[in-house]
């Protein structure tokens, strides 16, 4: 527990070093809801209908705060520090500390998580039941809702972990990032709700890893699915965190006999 | 006395890949790669014993920090065996870097955006320390080394030598019973030097640390060591304490005298003058033929000597000698 904590708070720490980004960043939510918000009104004018692939406008803009909050309390970028530690070195850093590698990152990220939680995700949330009039779900699902978010903030870990493990052969890993977050930004559902897609589509993303990392929990919250539904999405979710867990921590070993062979 | 580490005809031979200058050649070598095959180690062996600060040195390349990245665990050897504090350190990484302080020179291992105060409260935490203990411990550490105030600004901040400072404490505090030391003292002035050194002395006194340094300071071996492994070429060229190396080696001595009043040039067998004006003479011996005591004899019976000095040549000088012979053997 102590190595734990002890690493967390360093994520928490390097998170507020800097006032300038740490002030900025917190615009940065407020100010995508706003285009949001006026893109979709103009899109429900426009088009004069009152529900469009199963959303009032109202539950539109709610799916965005909603996304807005559960893709802070996720945000991962582990792979950008894999990838500056590896190309320049100072991972070894990390090797030199008993522990491993995978939960020193770990730690890191969800103390992270915390910041993020505390000065980010606590004001939208006040913000979005006093003023945005967003309807709470039953206590059930606001469980189940918090239960999925907690999966996909592991998932997002694992996932990302095994992108940055890349970095190990191919040392510089900013396009595949960049490729990443753009393929991403559509299958979690961050850029339109995964319904607008064909339902052939939808099929498929349901045994993909993405759309548990932000569309699933939403919808949960939204209360979009059956009881039943729920259990199984979530079981789903379930196991492709246990499939990138076990990428995970057999490609480090490869990693990390490929980082040692090949000296630094 | 036991051995803390062995190892065993330890070679490494890296990959790497060449390229020629030019954008072409850049262009081409995205999808035609040259590689080459170097051989850092060639099957070195040696021992170390539990409480020993011992010297690691060789010329660029020689294979110093291949042999410390293979004891600190993050690099796999090609063949050969490694027992360091019971451990293989690249198979059992985590349990055995629990007992073992690194400081690469190189190389960032404190916090770069946080005050270094915040790394080594995370040593606490990773490593478990008590409270009392690690107050203490970084208390006196602190003290020796003037940190104080330093250590309460962000990392980035600090000066080279400051940060090295931070970083041998960050490798201390958990008290390992192993500490590797790759070229420690880069950016440190003479005075932080001395702390440095005399650091490392009370902490290999107080606690039997083992420490292994490498170095091109040949000062700061002959300060710290009293065991030398020379490394050169991938081979160990020498393995044992200094003093017998310079007995086996220094077959000279130098001999500066000072007069009082004006003397006329001098002669003697075996010995050559390396330097003389009116009031100097250098005089360098060879004490395999002739005694130093002869020497001075003969001294005082001519000159109206002031003041004599006799010294060995530097270490540099040998170290020299043995890279510079064709085999590289001692």
């Amino acid at each position: 527990m102590g190595k734990f904590s002890g690493l967390s708070r360093m994520g928490f720490k390097t998170g507020i070093v800097y006032r300038a980004h740490f002030f900025v960043s917190l615009i940065k939510i407020p100010l995508t809801l706003v285009v949001f918000f006026y893109l979709w009104r103009s899109i429900f004018m426009f088009s004069g209908e009152e529900i469009i692939q199963g959303y009032t406008f109202a539950e539109m803009f709610i799916y965005y705060v909603l996304s807005m909050l559960v893709g802070t309390l996720i945000y991962c970028d582990v792979d950008a520090w894999m990838n500056e530690g590896i190309k320049d070195g100072d991972v070894v850093g990390d090797f030199l500390r008993p522990v491993t590698y995978m939960k020193q990152l770990f730690c890191q990220y969800f103390g992270l998580r915390e910041l993020t939680f505390l000065i980010e995700v606590i004001p939208i949330m006040v913000v979005s039941l006093f003023f945005l009039n967003v309807p709470l779900p039953s206590l059930l699902f606001g469980m189940l809702f918090i239960l999925a978010v907690f999966l996909a903030i592991l998932l997002n870990y694992f996932f990302t972990f095994c992108v940055g493990l890349t970095a190990f052969w191919l040392k510089e890993i900013q396009g595949i990032r960049r490729v990443k977050t753009a393929v991403m930004a559509f299958l979690e559902g961050a850029l339109i709700p995964l319904t607008f897609f064909p339902l052939i589509f939808q099929s498929v993303f349901k045994y993909l890893p993405f759309q548990y990392l932000r569309f699933v929990p939403i919808n949960i919250f939204l209360e979009k699915y059956a009881l039943s539904e729920v259990v199984v999405l979530l079981s789903i979710q379930t196991v492709w965190i246990l499939i990138f867990f076990f990428i995970a921590k057999t490609v480090f070993k490869l990693a990390f006999r490929k980082f040692a062979g090949a000296g630094i | 006395m036991t051995s803390i580490i062995t190892v065993k005809n330890l070679k490494k031979v890296y990959k790497t890949h060449t390229r020629k200058e030019g954008l072409s050649n850049a262009i081409k070598s995205l999808f035609n790669r040259k590689y080459e095959y170097k051989q850092a180690l060639k099957g070195i062996s040696f021992e170390i014993e539990e409480g020993e600060i011992v010297g690691f040195i060789g010329p660029n390349g020689a294979g110093k920090s291949t042999t410390i990245k293979a004891l600190s665990g993050f690099l796999y050897p090609t063949s050969g065996e490694v027992v360091s504090l019971g451990f293989t350190p690249w198979k059992d990484r985590v349990d055995y870097v629990a007992n073992l302080g690194v400081v690469l020179g190189q190389k960032a291992q404190l916090w770069w955006d946080l005050p270094a105060i915040d790394t080594f409260y995370l040593s606490k935490d990773v490593y478990g320390i008590k409270e009392s203990t690690f107050k203490s411990r970084l208390n006196f550490m602190v003290k020796l080394l003037d940190l104080e105030k330093v250590m309460h600004t962000p990392v980035r901040d600090m000066s080279l030598g400051e940060r090295m400072k931070c970083k041998l404490v960050a490798a201390l505090l958990h008290n390992p019973k192993l500490v590797l030391l790759d070229e420690p003292s880069i950016g440190l002035d003479v005075i932080a030097k001395d702390k440095f050194r005399d650091f490392i002395k009370l902490v290999n006194k107080k606690y039997k640390t083992t420490f292994i340094i490498t170095t091109h300071d040949m000062q700061e071996i002959e300060r710290l060591c009293k065991k030398i492994i020379i490394i050169n070429n991938g081979q160990i060229v020498y393995d044992g304490l200094l003093k017998d190396i310079k007995k086996k080696y220094l077959s000279n001595k130098f001999i500066d005298v000072k007069l009082e009043t004006k003397g006329e040039k001098f002669k003697l067998r075996y010995c050559k003058v390396v330097e003389q004006n009116e009031y100097e003479i250098k005089i360098e011996v060879n004490t395999t033929k002739i005694k130093v005591k002869e020497v001075i004899n003969s001294l005082l019976s001519n000159y109206d000597v002031a003041d004599i000095l006799i010294s060995d040549p530097p270490i540099e000088t040998i170290i020299q000698q043995i890279f510079r012979s064709k085999d590289g053997k001692v």
